[in-house]
């Protein structure tokens, strides 16, 4: 379990015990963790947090996963980040993602994160 | 003298009054004899102159006795006045003076006499005592049958008597010795007789009314003379008989539209008072056709019938009815002379036939309507020998006249009724054919209900759709065809109560047939009025709707198939969004919450957590499988997103993992196929899994599991998963892909829902791929799906990551 000060994990979920949950998990491994209740938030934060990956929900209230995708490739800045799409329905994730379903293969999810950050 | 002169002027006076009566009465007549008056005008008319005739009868009657009176007392006193101027004149003889003066006198009133006796209508004789005819007027010469009264003067008494025939009045010989002069002869006053002298020449007919009255000498016991008085009524009986006559024919041509034989009718009454012969012939085309001939003797008209059959009437003939035809004009010969018959005649048979019928006058009057000739009426004299007049021709055709108005009234009486009869026939044939057109329209129930709402009549359709016949409904209330809670609402009444107000109605209901079916129906009401707008009925006209209205129900079924598919649909996208999204967070929860305490007791007895993972693994699976199965059955099935890829490195990753997670189990892994093709590697490897999986599960735990993978023809792979144990029972085997079937001699060891197969053949079916089991003791059991390597197919974008 190696720390990575430098390496921000950017967790976009509405719901507080999968969110809580999965920071801790993040934080084990030695990520730092920033959450964003909803896509708004994280959108808000992205630029400044410059995550090396950004799980995302899809289903949230306030900006959901979807429009949150748009409004970054409509800015210009989707392909800026690493976005991991953490989601109970994979089959309605956007394509050209990567697409972790839940409940989460966290032995993948980890791996995928390593890769990146 | 004085007296006498007085006397004299009251019996002038007496005369003129008498004539006066007569000529009104003869003004009255031709009022009768005028044309187109209805029977009833005529029969008032005749009733009232008749009246007239009575009260001028009477009054002649009145007259004539106080002119008896003073005409006896005239020639009485004119006698004795002759006999005193006789005295006077030899006791006067001596008075030459006085004898001049009174010879002047006498002279003065003989001439006065005369002149008077000349000038009246009456016939007046004077006979002496022998009988000898001393005096006669001019009317007495034409009443007897001579040119003046000298011929008649100077004819002796023998001869006079052999001029005529003395008939009553009714033709019956009249005795001569009942003459009134016999009487007056014996000094007996007469009553008036009438008489009918038949001239025996020209069988003309006089009728007269006679009265003889004895002159009697001074001492009034001898009688000197025996003045005869004629009146003659020849004109006034001709006028009643020929207005007999003319009403008798009238009443006769109304009495039938059938003119043919009323014609015939007129003919027989003319005869034989006015005529031998009368023959009616109507035109027809180019000739003539005898509707009625008439003779008093039948052999005559036989005789008749065989000389016309033998010498028809020639058409162009100059005479007779073909002129009268072309002309429009009578014919009129009083007396027809030989040369007339010698014309006519063909030959000298014809001529000998001619003759035989002895035809000496003739009246031919033609039948005239609306200015056209249509046919003739010819009466003819013959045995009879009377000679026809100018009043006969006359009389003739005013006869004609109302013949020809009763042919006319009868030909136009006889075009209406053909007429009508003719529209009669159209309309009922054109009624008829409307009513069997009615009666035979099968599809639709037509039939009419009376004001009452009575059904009245009844078609085939009706019969069809309602199930009644004719006889068992025809008289009900149609009421009878509504369900019992419309019956007795009143509904029906209204409904007609409506239809009559605006003039239809219109409906759609149940309706109940005879057998108590009911039926959907289609109804329209139309009042029935007359051409005075009064109500007659109502046409019902009833369609079964119940083949449409199935088509209806059908239809609604077939929506609320697809609302209820929809609902289904709406039902499978929320269940898919419960087990996708609601159950499978608060899982991802519990998994990473379960993790990370697994992580954090740090190789510490994690046998609790273990199970909480372990758990929410199967869950995990559990969630997934429901997730596949509600896809397949109602979300349209399961859907595969192929992509380019390498099917055994994915296979080796599976068999790498399960044998992870099974280390105590052998999983041999055999691959000769072409690995690369177009697949769902997520779902392949689920269909790898589970295949895997239910070997280890149920498969000899002792002996290995051996996954291969073949080449299958040559777009084609077959993945197959072999395993020993106990064989799949053959209850099982034809339905093991189906849902929920488990092997229930291994329920107990199942952790799963029954899914994994039935999920498995949906992927490989989704891959246009087919799956295979063989299962014997021998054998061991062996899964084998076959998937084409789909090498041409579209290639979706690789996801990527950033690196």
């Amino acid at each position: 379990m190696t720390m990575k000060p430098d390496s921000v994990v950017l967790v976009v979920e509405d719901e507080e015990d999968s969110r809580e949950s999965l920071r801790e998990l993040l934080e084990l491994e030695g990520y730092m963790v920033q959450t964003a209740v909803n896509g708004k938030e994280a959108l808000e934060r992205l630029d400044a947090l410059e995550p090396c990956v950004m799980l995302l929900d899809l289903c949230m209230p306030v900006m959901d996963g979807w429009q949150m995708l748009d409004q970054l490739r409509s800015d210009g800045r989707l392909g800026r980040f690493n976005i991991v799409i953490t989601t109970s329905a994979a089959y309605k994730a956007p394509p050209g993602h990567l697409v972790f379903e839940k409940p989460l293969d966290l032995n993948k999810l980890m791996r995928a994160v390593a890769a990146v950050c | 003298m004085r007296q006498l002169a007085g006397k004299r002027f009251e019996l002038l006076n007496a005369i003129r009054t008498e004539y006066d009566a007569g000529r009104r009465g003869a003004e009255l007549k031709p009022l009768m004899v005028e044309g187109k008056r209805t029977m009833d005008e005529i029969r008032a008319l005749v009733a009232t102159l008749d009246q007239e005739e009575a009260r001028v009868y009477d009054l002649r009657q009145d007259q004539a006795l106080s002119q008896w009176r003073w005409t006896m007392l005239f020639f009485v006193g004119g006698a004795l006045a002759f006999l005193l101027i006789v005295g006077a004149l030899w006791i006067q003889r001596r008075d030459a003076d006085v004898q001049r003066q009174r010879a002047e006198d006498v002279a003065r009133a003989r001439e006065l006499f005369s002149i008077v006796l000349q000038g009246v209508d009456m016939g007046i004789t004077v006979q002496d005592a022998a009988g000898r005819l001393v005096y006669a007027n001019e009317a007495a010469a034409r009443i007897i049958g001579y040119g003046s009264p000298e011929e008649l003067l100077t004819a002796s008494v023998t001869e006079v008597m052999g001029r005529f025939d003395v008939l009553n009045f009714d033709g019956t010989p009249f005795p001569l010795e009942q003459m009134p002069n016999r009487a007056a002869l014996e000094g007996k006053a007469s009553s008036e007789l009438p008489l009918r002298f038949r001239v025996r020449g020209t069988r003309e007919e006089r009728w007269s009314l006679v009265r003889a009255v004895p002159s009697h000498d001074v001492s009034g016991k001898k009688v000197l003379h025996v003045i005869n008085f004629f009146r003659e009524v020849t004109e006034e009986i001709r006028d009643n008989h020929q207005r007999s006559f003319l009403l008798r024919a009238v009443d006769e041509l109304n009495s039938s539209l059938d003119y043919e034989k009323t014609l015939s009718a007129v003919a027989r009454l003319a005869v034989p008072t006015l005529a031998d012969w009368c023959a009616i012939d109507l035109a027809a085309g180019d000739r003539t056709k005898r509707v009625a001939i008439a003779h008093v003797d039948p052999e005559k008209l036989a005789f008749v019938e065989a000389l016309e059959r033998r010498y028809p009437p020639d058409p162009a003939g100059k005479t007779g009815v073909p002129q009268i035809l072309r002309t429009g004009k009578h014919e009129f010969i009083a007396e027809i002379p030989r040369e007339l018959l010698l014309a006519a005649a063909v030959d000298a048979d014809h001529l000998r036939l001619i003759d035989e019928l002895q035809l000496c006058s003739y009246i031919g009057v033609p039948l005239t309507v609306r200015s056209k000739t249509i046919g003739a009426i010819t009466f003819a004299m013959a045995e009879s020998a009377r000679r026809y007049t100018e009043k006969d021709l006359e009389f003739a055709q005013a006869l004609a006249d109302r013949a020809a108005l009763a042919i006319d009234n009868a030909r136009l009486f006889r075009e209406a009724e053909q007429a009508r009869a003719v529209a009669t026939a159209q309309r009922d044939q054109t009624e008829e054919r409307f009513r069997l057109m009615i009666e035979s329209v099968r599809d639709y129930a037509i039939f009419m209900l009376d004001p009452n709402g009575l059904v009245a009549t009844w078609n085939i359709g009706a019969q069809l759709i309602k199930g009644y016949r004719p006889d068992e409904i025809i008289g009900q209330h149609f009421s009878r065809f509504y369900p019992d809670y419309a019956a007795r609402s009143g509904d029906c009444q209204r409904k007609l109560e409506i239809a009559a107000r605006v003039g239809r109605f219109e409906d759609e209901g149940w309706r109940v047939r005879k057998d108590g079916s009911r039926f959907w129906a289609s109804v329209i009401i139309t009042p029935i009025t007359d051409a005075q707008g009064r109500l007659k009925g109502f046409a019902k006209i009833t369609r079964d709707l119940s083949e449409r209205k199935r088509n209806e129900e059908a239809l609604a079924a077939e929506e609320l198939r697809r609302k209820e598919a929809e609902n289904e649909s709406q039902f499978a996208q929320t269940f898919i969004g419960i087990l996708g999204h609601d159950l499978r967070n608060p899982l991802n929860a519990i998994i990473m919450a379960a993790t990370l305490m697994k992580k954090k007791a740090n190789g510490n007895d994690t046998k609790t957590i273990d199970r909480v993972l372990s758990s929410s693994s199967r869950m995990t699976n559990m969630v997934a499988q429901l997730l596949d199965l509600t896809r397949s059955r109602l979300a349209g099935g399961i859907s595969v997103e192929k992509k380019p890829g390498d099917l055994s490195a994915l296979i080796t990753g599976i068999v790498d993992e399960l044998r992870l997670a099974f280390p105590g189990r052998d999983i041999r892994w055999e691959n000769r196929g072409q690995e690369h093709g177009s697949w769902d590697q997520e779902r392949l490897a689920q269909v790898c899994s589970n295949l895997v999986g239910n070997a280890l599960q149920h498969g000899d735990a002792t002996k290995a599991v051996t996954v291969r993978l073949l080449p299958a023809g040559r777009d084609s792979v077959a993945l197959s998963v072999h395993s020993h144990g106990h064989p799949i029972s053959s209850d099982l085997l034809p339905v093991i892909f189906e849902p929920y079937r488990r092997n229930t001699a291994n329920a107990e060891r199942s952790k799963g829902l029954g899914l994994g197969l039935f999920i498995t053949h949906q992927i490989v079916e989704a891959h246009g791929g087919d799956i295979d089991v063989r299962s014997t003791a021998e054998e061991g059991t062996t899964f084998t799906a076959t998937l084409p390597r789909s090498l041409r197919e579209t290639v979706a974008e690789e996801p990527r990551l950033v690196s």
